[in-house]
């Protein structure tokens, strides 16, 4: 008796974690099969690049993870990015030090998301269309200004530069600062009391508010947050650049694609867009797996559209999974 | 009985304000009609009116397709890839030397066919419709650049092919036409057949709709099916107007389709909306579109001022729900 | 002998680990109105629900008008001549009266197009014909419950051609007008040899519309019987199965002392001026038909309605009446009336759900930082205490039987202290095991001093539990009762209207 009872514990454990779980058997099937493929994947430089790479679409997944655990969905992450990294490289330009045009984007980034959270909110808006408005104004804004064009001022901090492209300890700056962002949000979101609410709105609204959840301010929040980090992506995005180069697709990339990337991501780790799951671990793994496996089409030689064949036949085989391990 | 006589007066009062507001998004057009001309006197010339719908009718026939979607409780994040696949499905056939005829079927039955993609894997997979369609969107455009090697193709496309979307009928350009017929259409098939009422009660409630006897699961595929169905048309067209086969086509089309459908007043939960609503919302849009352009505002300024537009739009029909209660 | 319209023999079924029926038999004539008796979980509505294609049974075999059937699902059932009109209203909001009576059913001009005018007029034929007051043009969103149920009737009963209709608490949202139209409805059903099964708690109705009544307890039939030969008291004791006092534990006197006072309470069109108080150790019932805002007065009270004058003191506290937040922090503890929609995390653990509402008071550091192992311990004693049957805190919540929920609804208030409780339907669709249990957490909380507060739609609930009950009418106290004059008789002669 006993013992069936710590089974139940561990496989009930492992339910809770099921999609990591897959996911983390993923990572290392592609890690272990990836030499006899290409010698070039386990270089460091390709880990390197890869882990910088990855970093700025794990950051702006682990905002998406929580919007999508409330139930919502914010569809202007992408926008966010490109407006805060037009107005950071101006800040720069004016003469302001890389680590107050730091402080100001971020500050930026949060404003963004409190006006998508006010208008879900408290206008009542469906987050799908309150964020797809939103998200095109800022694109709008940020296209009427360059005309499309690259925005690069001369004589800005060189510690901007260094930020986008050095290393500490010989992890890319980007994935250091990523590191820290999933260390906290992990802890805030087991750990903490917000966390707790953020998952008690998402999985029942109304027992949430009767339990003493102030749940517009959670709704509220997840939208700054996931403002916030999509403007700490988006300023670490082009101190890797050193210049401001708007997202067409023209230019690779439209600010769509980051955000069907991050949904991508969080939804690969046990998210869903009816709210109530998801966890940061899983919306990290999501982004690395799709980094991993984007870089190792590109070392195959396969082309862009291939690899986002790829992508999307693999979002499809892992929902179909996680839908017939929920039915089972 | 106090309590009955008051809700069923409720009941009155909310009826009238509903009616009222259903005809919103149609009071918008006028107004916007109205700003066009003030603000331009090319506005209301004909030529310029024939333009606005003759651009409108590619985003229409969309927006149709999206607007069954969505009355049944889904989403088509697809219809862009799709309108891209018809686009050049239709274009490399005749390249190829196949009849228009046969071109134009084959890039019909692709759309359709990923439409019927999109139904089973969110029926019978039970994929969230944004998920499921997200992924086909993704896939379909990897599928275009595979057809094309992402180059758009010039060679091989018939005159006849070109006249589709260029020629006229009476003076009126076929573009306008297209629109007339779409919107027609829907207005039979949603108003007037059962199938387009189960649509309706499908997205209302799955549940009772099942309950009362609707195939269910053959609407909810279908919906899928009319959007892809749709979506290649507009592809066909947009390769018929242009001439060329373009690996781009339709990008960003299921986000201009999703606002035209909501600016209309299409719920986006399913189950509310009409035909006339949403034809309101693509001439909402297209006129905006062109008053902007008449007035020298780029491209890129436009989306912040269509952006703009929907939060007006939809703060007021939000507003108005919620006095509906 | 005339053939049955319905036999069932040797039904079973089994739910986890739940026997919900056991080997059950029940004849229906042609032409009768059998009315099914039984407490929550009995297993009245597994029962229909099997008959009506919703779930299917592990045993047994059913046959209809002398044919064997097997249903699997609601509609193959009501082609098969089966209609059920179950508790919740089944219609489409968003279309108009006509089509939801129509609907599946539209009739045609050709093969394609929908007649509009026949089906317009068909409907609003229809309900003239019954006299009811209904516009078939109006959306069903737009209508009076009471409406919406008569028309969920008029469809079930009068669209396909029925042989047998299941009534499910018909009753429970209609005014006594339509409640008569409903009666003649059924007469005429009777008459055209429709079979009906009526299920309800209104004892009154059983004995106006029924022709036989058959008792059910714990999954099993224990009899059926002629209305003509069983009396009420004879019903109520065959479902209960136990002498009541063994399943209301013994409360002891209340004290003098007022510890919550209520005073002119009003929500716009909901109370008006609704004043009581509730002594130290004391349980005060809250009861009143369904539209007579008796369900209002715990949700006005914790911050649920717009509330546009009152006050309520506890402790000689004023407290102000804000937000469900504002209303726990000054110490007030609830538990909803639909637990699945305003109570419970279904998707989250045993733990998670036991203590979510006093992390941030009892197990956090700096008011932000959980303390889990604490929280893990605290959750383990409640479900002890309560006799939760769970494999661990670990459980997903909604894996556990109705009974199990209910208990860790209540259970939540357990960890923590607060000045007064307020329940709604606290033993809502629990069988009477977990019944016992509760009612005996409820005694205990109302012995540790606090004051209670229980709406409830069950009577004897409130009859066997309160020291007194408050009756309410037309969003007004129409009579507080207690003592000898805590009868059925009395709190439904205060809440009816005169």
């Amino acid at each position: 008796m006993q013992k069936s009872q710590t089974q139940n514990g561990v496989a009930g454990w492992l339910g809770d974690y099921r999609s990591e779980a897959t996911l983390v058997i993923l990572l290392c099937l592609a890690f272990a099969v990836a030499p006899l493929f290409t010698e070039f994947f386990l270089t460091s430089d390709n880990l390197f690049n890869l882990s910088r790479q990855g970093s700025y679409l794990s950051i702006v997944a682990i905002g998406m993870a929580l919007v999508l655990i409330v139930g919502g969905i914010d569809l202007s992450i992408g926008a966010i990015m490109q407006l805060v990294g037009l107005c950071t490289m101006l800040l720069l330009g004016s003469g302001v030090s890389a680590g107050n045009a730091f402080l100001l984007a971020l500050l930026l980034g949060a404003g963004l998301g409190v006006i998508n959270g006010v208008l879900c909110v408290y206008g009542k808006m469906q987050p799908f269309i309150a964020t797809l408005a939103t998200g095109g104004i800022m694109t709008g804004i940020v296209m009427t200004y360059t005309e499309g064009n690259a925005v690069a001022p001369q004589g800005i901090d060189p510690l901007f530069k260094e930020i986008g492209g050095g290393a500490i300890a010989g992890i890319p700056i980007p994935a250091a600062v990523m590191i820290v962002v999933v260390a906290l949000f992990w802890w805030v979101m087991t750990n903490t009391t917000y966390g707790k609410n953020v998952y008690a709105v998402g999985s029942n609204k109304n027992a949430a508010r009767n339990i003493g959840v102030n749940t517009n301010l959670v709704l509220c929040s997840v939208y700054v947050v996931s403002g916030t980090l999509a403007a700490l992506a988006g300023y670490l995005t082009f101190a890797r650049m050193g210049t401001f180069q708007p997202a067409t697709a023209a230019t690779g990339g439209t600010p769509v694609e980051m955000v069907i990337m991050a949904i991508a991501a969080v939804v690969l780790g046990g998210g869903s867009l009816v709210g109530g799951k998801g966890t940061v671990l899983g919306a990290f793994l999501g982004a690395t797996v799709s980094a991993v496996m984007l870089n190792y089409l590109v070392l195959l030689g396969m082309g862009i559209w291939f690899q986002r064949f790829i992508l999307a036949m693999i979002i499809i085989f892992v929902v179909l999974l996680a839908q017939k391990n929920e039915a089972a | 009985m106090d309590v009955i006589l008051n809700a069923a007066s409720h009941g009155g009062r909310a009826r009238r304000r509903a009616s009222y507001a259903e005809f919103a998004p149609a009071l918008v057009v006028l107004a916007l009609l109205a700003i066009g001309a003030i603000s331009s006197d090319r506005f209301l010339q004909t030529n310029n009116m024939f333009n606005i719908l003759q651009y409108a009718a590619e985003p229409a026939l969309v927006a149709v397709g999206m607007m069954f979607v969505i009355l049944a409780r889904g989403i088509d994040l697809s219809v862009g890839s799709v309108m891209g696949i018809g686009n050049v499905t239709a274009a490399l056939m005749m390249a190829a030397g196949y009849p228009v005829i046969v071109a134009i079927a084959c890039a019909l039955l692709f759309g359709a066919a990923i439409g019927l993609v999109n139904g089973l894997l969110v029926t019978k997979g039970r994929v969230e419709p944004i998920i499921a369609t997200l992924s086909t969107m993704i896939g379909a455009r990897s599928v275009i650049y595979f057809m094309t090697n992402g180059a758009p193709l010039f060679e091989g496309i018939p005159k006849s092919f070109v006249a589709i979307a260029r020629g006229k009928v009476a003076g009126v350009p076929n573009g306008v036409l297209f629109l007339v017929l779409v919107f027609l259409g829907a207005y039979v098939v949603l108003n007037h057949t059962r199938y387009g009422r189960h649509v309706f009660a499908v997205g209302g409630s799955e549940e009772t709709a099942k309950l009362f006897g609707m195939k269910v699961l053959w609407i909810k595929i279908s919906v899928y099916v009319i959007s892809g169905l749709l979506a290649a048309t507009a592809g066909v067209v947009g390769a018929s107007r242009l001439g060329i086969g373009d690996p781009n086509a339709g990008i960003g089309y299921e986000l201009i389709a999703i606002t035209m459908v909501v600016v209309g007043g299409v719920r986006l939960a399913g189950g509310v909306g009409s035909v006339f609503g949403a034809l309101s919302g693509v001439l909402i849009v297209s006129i905006l579109t062109n008053i902007l352009q008449l007035n020298n505002v780029s491209t890129n300024a436009q989306h912040a001022f269509l952006g703009g537009g929907i939060i007006g739009m939809m703060l007021f029909l939000s507003w108005r729900d919620a006095r509906e209660g | 002998m005339q053939m049955n319209a319905l036999e069932i023999q040797g039904v079973s079924k089994t739910f986890g680990a739940n026997k919900v029926l056991a080997d059950l038999n029940l004849s229906l004539r042609k032409g009768e109105v059998h009315a099914l008796m039984g407490e929550n979980g009995a297993g009245k509505s597994t029962l229909i629900k099997i008959i009506s294609g919703v779930h299917r049974a592990d045993e047994g075999v059913m046959y209809l008008n002398g044919e064997k059937v097997e249903f699997h699902s609601p509609y193959e059932a009501q082609i098969g001549g089966v209609a059920t009109l179950f508790q919740e209203i089944q219609e489409i909001p968003d279309l108009t009266v006509a089509e939801n009576l129509y609907a599946g059913m539209e009739p045609r001009k050709n093969r394609f197009l929908i007649d509009w005018k026949a089906l317009y007029e068909g409907a609003q034929k229809q309900i003239d014909a019954l006299g009811l007051k209904i516009d078939a043009t109006e959306k069903m969103r737009h209508l009076s419950p009471s409406s919406r149920k008569m028309v969920e009737i008029i469809r079930a009963v009068h669209k396909r051609k029925a042989s047998i209709v299941i009534m499910d608490e018909p009753t429970a949202n209609l005014n006594q007008g339509e409640i008569d139209a409903l009666f003649s409805m059924i007469g005429e059903l009777k008459k055209k040899g429709v079979s009906i099964i009526y299920i309800s708690h209104r004892m009154r109705e059983i004995f106006q519309v029924a022709n036989r009544v058959s008792v059910l307890r714990d999954g099993r039939l224990i009899r059926t019987e002629d209305i003509d030969n069983i009396t009420e008291e004879e019903i109520v004791k065959l479902m209960v199965g136990r002498d009541l006092p063994a399943l209301y534990p013994q409360r002891t006197l209340p004290e003098n002392a007022v510890a919550m006072k209520v005073t002119d309470l009003s929500v716009e069109g909901e109370l008006d001026k609704v004043t009581f108080d509730v002594r130290r150790k004391e349980i005060l019932g809250i009861a009143g038909l369904e539209g007579s805002g008796a369900t209002s007065v715990i949700k006005a009270m914790f911050g649920l309605k717009h509330v546009t004058s009152g006050t309520i003191e506890v402790d000689g506290d004023v407290l102000a009446i804000r937000t469900p937040k504002t209303s726990i922090a000054q110490g007030l503890a609830y538990v909803p009336e639909d637990r699945k929609h305003d109570g419970l995390f279904l998707n989250k653990t045993v733990g998670f759900n036991l203590v979510a509402s006093v992390l941030k008071s009892h197990f956090s550091r700096l008011g932000f930082v959980v303390r889990k192992r604490e929280a893990q311990a605290a959750s383990k004693d409640v479900i002890k205490r309560l006799g939760i049957k769970t494999s661990g805190t670990h459980s997903k919540i909604g894996s556990l039987s109705g009974g199990n929920q209910q208990k860790a609804l209540l259970g939540r208030w357990l960890v923590g202290s607060y000045r007064a409780i307020l329940l709604e339907e606290p033993t809502r669709g629990v069988d009477i095991g977990a019944k016992v249990e509760i009612y005996k957490e409820i005694s205990a909380l109302a012995n540790s001093g606090l004051p209670v507060l229980m709406y409830s739609s069950e009577m004897l609930e409130l009859i066997g539990m309160c020291d007194r009950v408050v009756v309410i009418r037309n969003g007004k106290v129409s009579g507080i009762l207690s003592g000898v004059e805590l009868t059925e008789e009395k709190i439904l002669s205060k809440a009816l209207s005169n």
